[in-house]
């Protein structure tokens, strides 16, 4: 599945407007789901999901410093990412 | 002092939800004419610049290019995700700010750009503001997510200082183990200026528009959520209507409990007296106020209620629910008529109280308007955020 961030975060509601229930989630969700382009989600099912996450966001954060002079910014950043990336499967509900 | 503030906002115009987003942009125009220069980072709206300048307020929506990422998919990773995207995208920004102009500190709101705040104070040891405007436990009670009270517990013990939105709020935060002396209580406002009572022409276009026209119009604004008490409302009407026949209630906003109201009216035999108005453009807002003769927010929970000011800012009396932040501001026969939260009898008596009683109903809308001109104006609020900045700032090595 290729999920387009730009996108998303431009029209995901506010999650302050949203009581977490697996309702609202399919419901608000649904609104995104068109905007999502389906590819390979098998094949990454099958294998380590948060390694391909982690993967994914661990590239967009050197894309975004590429030639900054960030000090241990970076680092940081891969932390709270795999604080964040930890949780995911926390809660959820499966497509 | 001139400061060079950066304001992390999950929402901003056009995408407003909540009152965070009311906050964030009236407060941030605020502190601009207190002379902060106000960068404000949020998250990229469609048809919205990647960057915009309103006087010392600068926008800068993020991320700025098409990201597009391999992610297994289901909804609460796709907002995770999302939000998790947004932070690092604004700490980049942050990056390329801070070479600019040093900023003096970050203002982060709420949990949704916790994770930016707390990269840019552990890396660059920024000072870090945190404003909560409600907490996960109060949003969903036992429902909520673990993870987001975690990262609201992170962010209130990293944070130099903490503001809540209201005492109700304070306490909630103290719950988590947040020292008293870090936390400053202060309340929203509303643009008294913009909200104010409506002119007849205003108001007749608005009765036209959602045919209201000999009509005793009973007013709720807001999300369509549980947490809302709308429902309640709904139980009330027929006990209302039994003694006031020629009631409409208006229920303007949108959420995704409208379904379940609109075959609620239904079952209840109310539909003929209840119009769902939908989403009302912002500039439309005054004059929806100031059409109805009493505006009702039956909250179950609310953290504090900024519709209930702009309500009394255009001089409507209001009844409301004893809970969270709203006894706060609206005291009873004072300003407004308080009843208990899951209370159909108790809201069906305030209604029709208020449009019985002409002369308590302007009394209450006066009063209204005077709380509101006299303690819940943006300059205060902006003023207050300023000391606080000053107070971290001083205590900064």
């Amino acid at each position: 599945m290729k999920l387009d961030v730009r996108s998303l975060c431009s029209r995901l509601p506010t999650y302050f407007s949203m009581v977490y229930s697996e309702h609202v989630f399919s419901e608000e969700m649904r609104l995104i789901r068109p905007l999502l382009e389906v590819e390979g989600e098998e094949e990454v099912n099958n294998g380590d999901v948060a390694s391909v996450i982690r993967e994914e966001f661990y590239s967009f954060i050197e894309q975004l410093l590429e030639g900054r002079d960030a000090g241990n910014l970076r680092d940081v950043l891969k932390k709270y990412a795999d604080w964040a990336i930890s949780q995911l499967d926390r809660v959820g509900v499966e497509k | 002092m001139s400061l060079n503030i950066c304001m992390l906002l999950w929402e901003w115009p056009p995408q407003l939800q909540g009152g965070l987003g009311v906050h964030g942009y009236e407060n941030s125009r605020a502190l601009a004419k207190l002379g902060c220069h106000v960068n404000v980072i949020t998250r990229f709206a469609v048809s919205s610049p990647v960057f915009q300048k309103e006087g010392r307020v600068r926008i800068y929506r993020v991320p700025e290019k098409r990201v597009v990422m391999t992610i297994p998919f289901n909804d609460f990773r796709a907002f995770l995700s999302a939000n998790l995207a947004f932070n690092i995208a604004a700490t980049a920004k942050i990056i390329e700010l801070e070479k600019e102009k040093r900023l003096d500190l970050c203002h982060v709101h709420d949990w949704l750009s916790a994770i930016s705040g707390l990269s840019v104070k552990e890396a660059l040891g920024k000072p870090m503001v945190f404003t909560v405007h409600s907490t996960e436990s109060v949003r969903s009670g036992e429902r909520g997510i673990e993870s987001i009270r975690e990262l609201e517990r992170l962010c209130a013990e990293k944070a130099d200082m903490i503001i809540t939105v209201s005492n109700y709020i304070r306490q909630e935060v103290m719950k988590i183990g947040v020292s008293e002396e870090k936390i400053r209580v202060i309340y929203n406002g509303v643009d008294s200026r913009r909200f104010k009572p409506a002119s007849e022409r205003e108001k007749r276009k608005v009765k036209n528009k959602y045919k209201l026209d000999d009509c005793r119009v009973v007013l709720f604004l807001g999300r369509l959520d549980p947490s809302k008490g709308l429902d309640y409302l709904l139980r009330a009407l027929p006990m209302v209507l039994e003694e006031e026949p020629e009631t409409k209630v208006v229920i303007a906003g949108q959420g995704w409990l409208e379904p379940m109201l609109v075959t609620l009216a239904k079952l209840l035999g109310v539909e003929e007296h209840v119009v769902f108005a939908g989403y009302v453009p912002s500039n439309e807002l005054p004059a929806l106020y100031s059409t109805a003769e009493v505006f009702v927010s039956p909250s179950l929970c609310e953290p504090f209620g900024i519709t209930l000011l702009e309500a009394m800012a255009c001089r409507v009396a209001v009844v409301s629910t004893y809970t969270g932040g709203i006894p706060e501001f609206v005291k009873p026969m004072e300003n407004g008529v308080l009843v208990d939260a899951h209370s159909p009898d108790q809201l069906a008596y305030a209604i029709t109280l208020l449009l019985q009683d002409e002369a308590l109903r302007h009394r209450l809308a006066e009063n209204g308007r005077k709380t509101v001109e006299k303690d819940f104006t943006w300059e205060k609020t902006a003023m207050k955020t300023l000391k606080v900045y000053e107070e971290v700032l001083e205590s900064s090595p």
